[in-house]
């Protein structure tokens, strides 16, 4: 499944340090990796091995401490916070694992979002259509507390898709959830890259979500230690026992 | 953005409440306040006896102030006798007319005659300005013996024409022929009732010595008043003229005093409220914004920039505070009626004092209260526009443990500050010293405010160990949760700091003030007798028969008390400020008066000469031999020497001036108190019984006197100090429910960990106590540094009297207070099922 077009995300040598002094922590080591345009990647490690930090730095949430990230052709390292939150409101589409909806809007106005941020015209339609493709044309007008877990997250989704970004990212997407809806959000996840040709970065712990991505990332102590194409759960869930044991 | 702040206020009204809350009520309070001010401007009675009057001339009856409002003098300001005929002159004048008036008492029997209304004399010229028509007799009063009454004066006595009646100036009394009754047009509800004297007479009795208080002029057919008014101005120097309502400023001269008082009292409450408005709205909004941190990091990573996050906070408190603001200025004006009715009640206000109702006070309340929010909503804004979308999204509910640098340092300046300002009296002598410590308390509870959470977290951290031992299972919970929420606490706590502090501050200067005050009267009437009148004051003549009767071995010191107004400079900028003045003669004095002198000589007092209290010569900066600008109450300036500084300022007034100069200078010219040292108290007696309306007492029950009339002023300022209390109780109320509202997952988490809802009530009683008591100890702490500094500078000594009573009040409502506001949102929190309460979504 891989396309030799040029990659949607490009990260080279980045470096992030939290903290000085005795505080001072690590999280990402030189890693560098091009993440290709219309391909679903999954990235995986234990706890602490900075795939969080990983996906904050490829999105354009956190500066890196070195390095360089590319969105496109746009550099992202060097951008002022403005420039960063215009590349994210415009190119980046997000899903977290909870906490991703504003409670007192309408699906509608959730959705819509980024587009309202940017003061872009809003065309109903559109909306109608993005809600649609992600199974929630009926639901337009009801707000976050009358959904369920699954629901929500598929919101989430529309919401990343609204701008038709260069990517998105999703932080532990079907974390909060149970197998079955997990496995739905999973489906329409890949999907969007089958379908759309989207770009989809996603971050996990789960070797059955990660089954779903074309591609791999294990990190481990901030480093990027293996590629895994087409994987299946068996072979992540060996990989990762093994990175657990070193 | 507008769109989203709306939606999400409403659909977040809950959290929205308290902002709300705060900014309706302050903008309740801020019209409130303004009708005062504007009723200390405009308002008052319109005329009564000047009905029939186009145009009233008075004197200029205030001294201009730069850049503020005018210093309204305290004394009839009169206009000399030839007036009359220049305003006369003026073209379109139809008849112009002096009048001046004299307080008199009725006598019957030989006592003061209880009369409905209190009665005045005028002279019958003035009869034509209300007009006043003759029901009986002849009318007019043709000799100096003769006088008209009016209709209720004469029914309540059962008189009339060819009757003798008589009456008493300050004590001394003459008889009259009554020359007839008249009556008012429409008679009824007047504040006095009038007795029309021959003109000489009724200016002899007020010793007007040929001058007038006004002048009432009635305008030729199809003269406009205005018109008139302003060509009489105009020709004639020095005098004011008033048309319409505003004639009644010069009928009844306690009404302009009173305007002034008001206007004073009520803007600079209102300058405090607009402070503590602020900080209120800050804090809660604040709260609230804490509460939605994931709401803001989410719209941070999915693409709002700073300046959005920003605008939308401003976006959602302007909207709040506008209809807040709006809806709060309508209760206002009925707050304000009730606040002028306990302001009349206490004395503060004449009873009949006529509000003034303007648009004015809402317009300026609802624009000040959009000021405030505005300025809040962007101190709020600050924190959730800072905010780095990945830190608020990964962090727990814990809150962030570190204090900003700037905070810590803004919070230790204000409190370096606060004591600095506490300790001005140490160093600047004078009322700017004390005013200044009292302004301390706010600074010092501004910067524990900012220091809140380290310095809450110390004192939880003292009280954890006690408490663990008082109660092991709960206040295990309980100190663990102010330890590790030390921010949550602090927001709760704040408030009440605030209250106390600010509350004790006002209360606990005044009972100092008036513990002093009294202390000093006490100790500084050494004299054996006091005679003093019921009914206005006592006549010149009475001290002289006194004298006569006891011969030289007593010593008679008659006191005449006005204020006067002193010109000073005060940091280098030109002030000018009322001070209390009495006048006296300094022969003998050492047995009557012990006014405790510090420098110079009492005796030297003579004219051309001034004796300062203490503070007010350190406040001028005046000593021995200096001269001083004094304006005294009629407007007439003066500069003596000063010869003496004495100690007893604040029980007997700050500045004292030769007896007959002040005398000269006040509107009757009565003695408030006649002193007398040794001398036959029988003699005493006797010559008091002789004048209806004197009362021979010993120098204790003249401290009595003295202490309710201070009582009288306390009590005033205790209403203000009340609707402070109120505001401040409401936002100590909003945040302690909005803090424990927002813990239903929490109590939910300890239920079904298995605490029962007694278990979990228990905690917050605990934590509740450790609130209460760390918030008095710390507010009592906040207000002690000023307290002390006022003390300081009003009485030399550094021990505040505090009220057993005011102390027991401020700690009982506080506990009440803090109990309830936690107590009843957690029964709330509580009545949901756990297992709901816990899936709940923050």
């Amino acid at each position: 499944m891989h396309t030799m077009t040029a990659p949607a995300v490009r990260l080279d040598a980045v470096t992030k340090i939290y903290g000085s002094g005795e505080n001072r922590v690590t999280a990402l080591r030189e890693v560098g990796v091009d993440l290709a345009t219309g391909t679903f990647t999954a990235v995986m490690g234990p706890s602490g091995s900075g795939k969080s930090t990983f996906l904050h730095c490829a999105a354009g949430l956190d500066r890196p401490t070195s390095g360089s990230v590319r969105l496109g052709d746009t550099e992202l390292s060097g951008l002022s916070d403005n420039a960063l939150t215009e590349v994210r409101r415009d190119r980046i589409g997000f899903v977290f694992q909870a906490y991703n909806l504003l409670s007192s809007l309408t699906v509608e106005d959730n959705v819509s979002l980024p587009l309202r941020l940017a003061r872009r015209k809003i065309d109903a339609r559109w909306i109608a259509r993005v809600a649609e493709s992600v199974g929630l044309g009926d639901h337009l007008d009801r707000r976050p507390a009358q959904l369920s877990g699954g629901q929500q997250q598929r919101v989430a989704i529309a919401r990343a898709l609204v701008t038709q970004p260069d990517a998105v990212f999703a932080d532990e997407p079907t974390g909060a959830l149970d197998t079955r809806t997990g496995r739905q959000v999973l489906e329409l996840l890949r999907s969007i890259v089958d379908d759309s040709g989207q770009t989809v970065v996603m971050v996990t712990h789960d070797p059955v979500a990660a089954s779903f991505a074309d591609r791999v990332l294990f990190l481990a102590d901030g480093r990027l230690t293996g590629v895994m194409d087409a994987p299946t759960a068996e072979l992540v869930a060996e990989r990762m026992t093994k990175l657990g044991a070193w | 953005m507008r769109d989203i702040a709306r939606k999400t206020i409403k659909g977040r009204k809950a959290g929205f409440a308290g902002a709300f809350l705060a900014v309706l009520l302050a903008s309740v309070l801020i019209t409130a306040l303004g009708v005062l001010v504007e009723s200390g401007l405009r308002g008052g009675l319109p005329p009564q006896r000047y009905a029939g009057a186009d145009v009233v001339v008075g004197g200029v009856q205030a001294l201009p102030v730069v850049e503020d409002a005018d210093l309204s003098l305290p004394e009839r300001v009169r206009l000399p006798a030839d007036v009359v005929d220049a305003v006369a002159e003026v073209p379109g004048v139809a008849e112009a007319v002096g009048d001046v008036g004299v307080p008199v008492s009725v006598v019957a029997d030989g006592a003061v005659a209880e009369l409905p209304r209190p009665v005045t004399g005028h002279g019958w010229s003035a009869a034509t300005l209300t007009p006043f028509t003759v029901a009986d007799g002849g009318g007019a009063p043709g000799r100096a013996d003769e006088v008209a009454l009016e209709e209720d004066v004469a029914s309540s006595l059962g008189v009339g024409a060819g009757d003798r009646i008589e009456l008493a100036v300050g004590g001394v009394a003459s008889s009259y022929t009554v020359s007839g009754v008249v009556s008012r047009p429409g008679g009824g509800d007047a504040r006095d009732s009038a007795v029309f004297l021959t003109d000489e007479r009724a200016g002899d009795l007020a010793g007007a010595d040929g001058r007038w208080d006004a002048v009432g002029v009635v305008a030729a057919d199809g003269v406009a008043a205005t018109d008139l008014a302003r060509r009489i101005a105009d020709a004639v120097p020095e005098v004011r003229t008033h048309t319409g309502d505003a004639r009644g400023h010069v009928e009844f001269l306690d009404i302009g005093r009173a305007r002034g008082e008001l206007a004073l009292m009520a803007l600079s409450l209102a300058g405090t409220t607009v402070l503590i408005a602020m900080f209120v709205v800050v804090s809660t909004m604040a709260l609230s914004i804490r509460q939605r941190r994931r709401e803001f990091a989410l719209l941070r990573a999915v693409g709002a920039k700073r300046r959005q996050v920003r605008r939308l906070v401003g976006t959602e408190v302007m909207m709040l505070a506008s209809t807040a603001a709006v809806l709060g200025a309508v209760p206002g004006y009925l707050v304000g009626i009730a606040m002028g009715r306990a302001f009349a009640g206490s004395g503060l206000l004449p009873a009949d004092f006529r509000l003034a109702m303007g648009p004015l006070p809402g317009l300026a309340a609802i624009v000040l209260c959009l000021l405030t929010a505005r300025l809040a909503g962007w101190v709020a804004a600050r924190r959730p526009a800072r905010l780095n979308p990945v830190e608020a999204l990964g962090e727990s509910a814990v809150e962030p443990a570190r204090l900003g640098a700037g905070r810590i340092r803004t919070g230790a300046l204000l409190l370096v500050l606060g004591f600095f300002v506490s300790g001005l009296p140490l160093l600047v002598p004078g009322t700017v010293g004390v005013a200044g410590a009292a302004g301390g308390a706010l600074l010092l509870s501004i910067g524990v405010a900012l220091l809140g959470p380290k310095v809450l977290g110390a004192a939880a951290g003292l009280l954890a160990a006690p408490v663990r031992r008082l109660s092991p299972s709960h206040g295990y919970l309980a100190t663990a949760n102010l330890r590790a929420n030390s921010r949550r606490l602090a927001a709760a706590v704040t408030p009440i700091v605030l209250a106390v502090a600010v509350v004790s501050v006002q209360l606990f200067s005044q009972s100092t003030l008036a513990a002093a005050a009294g202390r000093q009267t006490v100790d500084g009437v050494v004299a054996d007798h006091v005679v003093t009148g019921t009914d206005g004051g006592v006549g010149a003549a009475v001290t002289d028969e006194l004298r006569r009767e006891l011969g030289d071995d007593a010593t008679v010191t008659p006191v005449v008390h006005s204020q006067v107004v002193v010109r000073y400079s005060e940091l280098g900028d030109p002030a000018q400020e009322m001070f209390a003045a009495q006048g006296l003669d300094p022969a003998g004095l050492g047995r009557t008066l012990d006014l405790e002198v510090r420098d110079g000589d009492l005796g030297d007092l003579g004219e051309g000469t001034v004796a300062l209290s203490r503070t007010a010569s350190a406040t001028f900066g005046a000593s021995v031999g200096d001269t001083v600008e004094i304006v005294l109450g009629d407007g007439t300036p003066i500069e003596p020497t000063v010869v003496a500084v004495y100690g007893r300022g604040l029980g007997f007034g700050d500045v004292t001036l030769p007896h007959d100069q002040l005398a000269a200078h006040t509107t009757s010219g009565l003695d408030s108190w006649v002193l007398i040292g040794g001398g036959d108290s029988a003699a005493v007696a006797r010559v008091a019984a002789g004048h209806p309306g004197l009362v021979a007492a010993t120098g204790a029950d003249l401290t009595a006197a003295g202490s309710a009339e201070r009582s009288a002023e306390s009590s005033s300022s205790l209403v203000a100090i009340l609707a402070l209390l109120a505001y401040l109780a409401v936002s100590v109320v909003n945040t302690l429910v909005m803090t424990t509202a927002e813990r239903t997952r929490e109590f939910a988490l300890l239920r079904l960990a298995g605490a029962a809802r007694r278990h979990v009530l228990a905690m917050m009683r605990v934590e509740a106590a450790v609130i209460v008591v760390v918030s008095i100890v710390v507010g009592l702490l906040v207000a002690l540094p000023p307290l002390v500094g006022v003390s300081l500078g009003l009485t030399e000594s550094p021990l505040p009297s505090i009220s057993p009573a005011g102390l027991g009040g401020i700690v009982l409502t506080t506990a009440l207070l803090g109990f309830l506001a936690t107590g009843v949102p957690a029964r709330a929190a509580l009545r949901q099922r756990p297992v709901d309460a816990i899936g709940l979504r923050e």
